[in-house]
């Protein structure tokens, strides 16, 4: 039984990427995706350590990697949607309260072992209002900006991608848990497509930025 | 059992791709919306040059008839009244030497105001400057130039046959020139002005040069004198190149393509 599973080899992609593009960005936020992809990879490889070779229960590392999750997807959707909207932090800041409760409504009332599903639920609800805001405010905007150059634009599409994805494949999770291939679920390829899109998205976003970089030098 | 997995499998395939049309029809509508946005922007910018082209050439229209107005005016008005001054002094009989000194100077004088005046109003009118061609507008206006003294003017035609003609490029390179040497006598204190003709391939090239103060190109470009000349080369699809310096003189050159 192998550590490294397919998404784990693509979040260590987008890892390698991230470093490669964003070291030397000024912009705090840019350079806060290696340490944010770095604790994913450490989230993810431990976890499959825990539970693949341990057999132990590893809902309580993601329960706690979920927070960070939920804390740095909603610092990415601000910082985009902020240009079209004045009450952007108000938007965001409702969702996180929503989640918060639901959370701690999990984590202390109910007190649930293993992940905390509706969180994540309402989580990826909430991500999807989001990013279709923030399309909704680029397509609302007076003036044209070459998608090329603009990376907000691939970061919120991966984002949407996976919890869209994400939330669909919640909807039938009992027919996702049938095996198709030995130890591997449906479940199981589903996710794959969607860290892949997630990353690839992500990583062009990088890319994106770091050509911007490159060709606009006094870019805020 | 592991075909209806395998059916399963397939149905959830092709449900997650279906699934996830939703959001890749989203961002090729938001991709194809931009398109159309950055087009639309290129149009209005089209339109807004167009626009400021046809008001430019407008513009200039209307300054041609005003000057052309103003020349018919002089010509057939003032220079009336100065003809008729000079038959009426010519009319005066006069026995004392002196006073008939006094009166041949005085018709002298107002046959050389007829002959300025005429002058004057066939550089205003437009079209009768460049009837013989823009070499003889700008003898003519070399001509005039020199009569104050201030300037050695010098016109070097480096053009053995003239192609063409182009009435209309004709007279828009005229009043640049023009135009450059009225701006020479305000700023530029110089003493000296040559002025040139070429021909480059298709294009013809018309430099001024002056020996005055010189400027700062970059400090003046915005002010309306050089964005005039700019934009007036460009109504006749011309470049213009201005070269200065401080206390090293001007030269400006305008290519336009000819005929």
């Amino acid at each position: 039984m192998k550590i490294l599973t397919i998404n784990i080899f693509i979040e260590v992609a987008c890892l390698f990427i991230a470093f490669l593009m964003l070291k030397s960005d000024e912009k705090v936020f840019w350079k806060m995706f290696i340490p944010y992809l770095l604790l994913t990879c450490f989230t993810e490889i431990y976890g499959r350590y825990l539970g693949a070779f341990l057999r132990q229960p590893n809902g309580w590392l993601y329960n706690i990697y979920l927070i960070v999750e939920i804390a740095f997807i909603h610092f990415i959707l601000l910082k985009s949607i902020q240009p079209f909207f004045r009450k952007a932090k108000l938007f965001v800041g409702i969702s996180l309260v929503m989640i918060s409760i639901i959370y701690f409504f999990e984590s202390e009332y109910l007190q649930t072992v293993g992940f905390y599903n509706t969180t994540f639920k309402l989580f990826s609800f909430n991500t999807i209002v989001l990013c279709l805001l923030f399309y909704y405010g680029f397509v609302k905007q007076d003036n044209y900006v070459s998608l090329k150059l603009y990376p907000p634009f691939w970061l919120v599409a991966g984002i949407l991608f996976f919890y869209f994805g994400g939330t669909v494949m919640n909807f039938i999770y009992q027919v996702l848990t049938i095996e198709i291939t030995p130890n591997k679920t449906i479940r199981t390829y589903t996710n794959h497509v969607l860290i892949l899109l997630l990353y690839s998205f992500w990583s062009y976003s990088f890319i994106c930025r770091h050509q911007t970089r490159k060709l606009q030098p006094s870019l805020p | 059992m592991q075909t209806s997995n395998q059916e399963i499998a397939t149905i959830v395939a092709l449900s997650t791709l279906v699934f996830l049309l939703a959001p890749a029809f989203l961002l090729l509508y938001v991709s194809s919306y931009n398109r159309r946005k950055k087009n639309h922007i290129i149009e209005k910018q089209t339109l807004q040059t167009e626009y400021e082209a046809d008001l430019l050439r407008t513009q200039l229209e209307v300054q041609e008839q005003t000057m052309k107005t103003i020349a018919a005016d002089l010509h057939d008005n003032i220079g009336q009244l100065l003809s008729l001054t000079s038959l009426t002094l010519g009319s005066i009989t006069v026995t004392d030497d002196k006073a008939a000194k006094k009166l041949e100077d005085s018709q002298q004088l107002v046959r050389r105001s007829i002959k300025e005046l005429r002058q004057l109003a066939n550089l205003l009118h437009g079209e009768k400057i460049i009837e013989t061609g823009l070499v003889d507008a700008i003898i003519h206006e070399t001509d005039w130039l020199k009569k104050s003294d201030n300037y050695r003017v010098a016109f070097i035609n480096n053009v053995e046959v003239y192609p063409g003609p182009s009435k209309e490029k004709d007279l828009v390179l005229f009043r640049l020139l023009q135009e450059v040497i009225n701006n020479i006598i305000k700023h530029s204190s110089a003493t000296e002005i040559t002025i040139t003709l070429d021909r480059l391939e298709g294009d013809i090239l018309l430099s001024i040069t002056d020996n005055g103060v010189g400027f700062v190109v970059e400090e003046v470009k915005g002010g309306m004198g050089l964005s005039n000349l700019f934009k007036r080369t460009k109504t006749i699809q011309g470049e213009i190149e201005i070269v200065s310096a401080i206390d090293k003189g001007t030269t400006i050159s305008i290519k336009v393509p000819y005929p």
